[in-house]
């Protein structure tokens, strides 16, 4: 994992000068001189956010501002809202001002009510937000929807209702409640071994930094695997800045969670 | 598994024989497809070249391969295994919402309350509380487009954005923000040593910026995924 930082100015005088992505992505053709643009994106600049894998309302609002200044399109996936439980971290891109301006939201049932199976989720296109050319987002969104789908289950739509009354949301509560102990039950395991984790908290999943002697995260998923048969996320396989981690998730039952914790203590053991 | 086996045996078998694909069970005719493969013509049909172009499978299956790779080694280690991979939920439907499903599916029985095809954006009512209820009223029902799903939507937003348009990604990320936009053919090849794609802005994640990415240090892209929490 190697990570670059510099000085953004530095970054802002040798690209924020050319206009928008025609500089860097469309007309340039790919050449051996195209991939140092890319090395940038290796760069990271520092700040101090503790909170991990959930964006703060401070970090989303900036974010917001810059899409609006350059002009870009911000989709944000909140498929894990319901796990959200800190004040300050919002649930929704709408909560941010602006955010009608810029954003879409997917968000989905499957980790709300266990509708992985059962399969409902949803997509809010603001009405307001447009293309370049004037015409507007949810048009085109609503040509999709009409032509390649036919709409939810009707089945599955009625038990979407049955989420969204007083019954349903405290239902819901309760089992996010659940996999969120399992989180933390994971989170504490690892930290009592010695590893930096991240995530856990806001979120069902940890991010687990893996020492250099394990070798690559592929290396570490197969040697858990084998030593202790526990299915674990090499973090390449999110990208490849994802190497280095390892990605474990709560939806497990609680008895399986403590088991796969009670091996992990032995095969992760650090020296 | 020998089960799987044999019946694949019996396939290949059949499909020598003029009829392979004669109705069978779903598990029997999609083994079939597999095990045929290499035996049937070629046709004149130029593969999508944006296919051609993702590295190796999609992420969740990838695991599955290696975990049933392991057990077909070792299947005294079946009984064992834990999966703490894909973010696949366990507990069961609690009884509020599994009776608003069994009552929605009772409701087709009847002819009062049979549906055929509805609205393709959903139900004005389910649309109505997603926007109530989840949040608050700062956006409008209208605005709403129920769905079987964010990764089928991922892939929608993508079909309506086009080919044309550069997309930034966290790195690391869901895999299929980087997989669509390759199949969409926004992409160039992936790049054997950074294992990036080309004409896709990766968005560095890691502690060393509490997993938030630092757009204004990067090119400029069109659309701008962003997963919180992750």
């Amino acid at each position: 994992m190697s990570s670059i930082c510099a000085p953004p100015s530095k970054l802002s005088s040798i690209f924020l000068v050319a206009p928008a992505s025609h500089f860097c992505f469309f007309l340039a053709p790919i050449s051996n001189n195209y991939t140092h643009v890319f090395d940038l994106s290796e760069i990271s600049v520092l700040n101090s956010n503790p909170t991990g894998a959930a964006a703060t309302k401070e970090q989303l609002t900036e974010m917001v501002k810059l899409c609006k200044e350059r002009g870009s399109i911000l989709v944000f996936d909140a498929a894990y809202a319901p796990f959200i439980r800190s004040d300050n971290v919002p649930k929704s891109i709408f909560e941010i001002e602006g955010a009608k301006d810029v954003a879409i939201e997917v968000n989905s049932f499957s980790k709300y009510a266990g509708f992985t199976g059962v399969r409902l989720g949803w997509t809010v296109v603001p009405a307001g937000l447009k293309f370049k050319d004037g015409s507007l987002v949810r048009d085109d969104f609503n040509r999709v929807m009409t032509t390649a789908f036919n709409g939810a289950s009707n089945i599955v739509q009625a038990g979407g209702l049955a989420c969204l009354d007083d019954e349903g949301q405290k239902e819901i509560n309760e089992l996010i409640d659940y996999y969120l102990e399992n989180a933390k039950i994971l989170r504490t395991t690892f930290e009592e071994l010695g590893y930096a984790v991240h995530g856990g908290t806001d979120a069902p999943y940890i991010f687990v930094e893996l020492p250099e002697s394990i070798g690559g995260s592929w290396d570490a998923f197969s040697m858990i695997l084998e030593k202790s048969q526990v299915v674990t996320i090499p973090g390449a396989g999110f990208g490849p800045g994802g190497e280095g981690f390892l990605r474990l998730s709560a939806f497990a039952p609680r008895d399986s969670v403590i088991e796969a914790c009670n091996r992990l203590k032995e095969t992760m053991k650090l020296d | 598994m020998k089960f799987t086996s044999s019946i694949v045996c019996a396939v290949a078998a059949l499909a020598a024989s003029a009829n392979a694909f004669a109705p069978q069970g779903r598990q029997a005719s999609s083994t079939a497809r597999f095990a045929t493969v290499e035996e049937t013509a070629t046709s004149q049909v130029e593969r999508n070249e944006n296919f051609a172009k993702l590295a190796g499978g999609y992420l969740f299956p990838e695991i599955g391969r290696r975990r049933n790779a392991y057990l077909e080694k070792n299947p005294e280690m079946a009984d064992r295994i834990i999966s703490l991979g894909i973010g696949d939920t366990t507990m069961p439907i609690p009884p509020h919402i599994l009776n608003g499903l069994v009552e929605g599916a009772k409701k087709l029985g009847t002819a009062d309350g049979y549906s055929g095809y509805g609205a393709e954006q959903g139900q004005g009512l389910l649309r109505e509380k997603i926007a109530k209820v989840l949040y608050n009223d700062l956006i409008d029902a209208s605005e709403v487009f129920v769905s079987d799903g964010a990764k089928c939507d991922i892939m929608r937003v993508q079909q309506m954005f086009g080919t044309k348009v550069v997309s930034a990604v966290q790195d690391p990320s869901y895999p299929v923000y980087v997989d669509t936009s390759v199949m969409m053919g926004q992409t160039g090849t992936q790049d054997e040593k950074t294992m990036q794609y080309d004409n896709i802005v990766y968005m560095k994640c890691g502690p060393e910026n509490g997993f938030f990415p630092d757009y204004a240090s990067l090119p400029r892209a069109d659309v701008v995924y962003l997963c919180s929490p992750k």
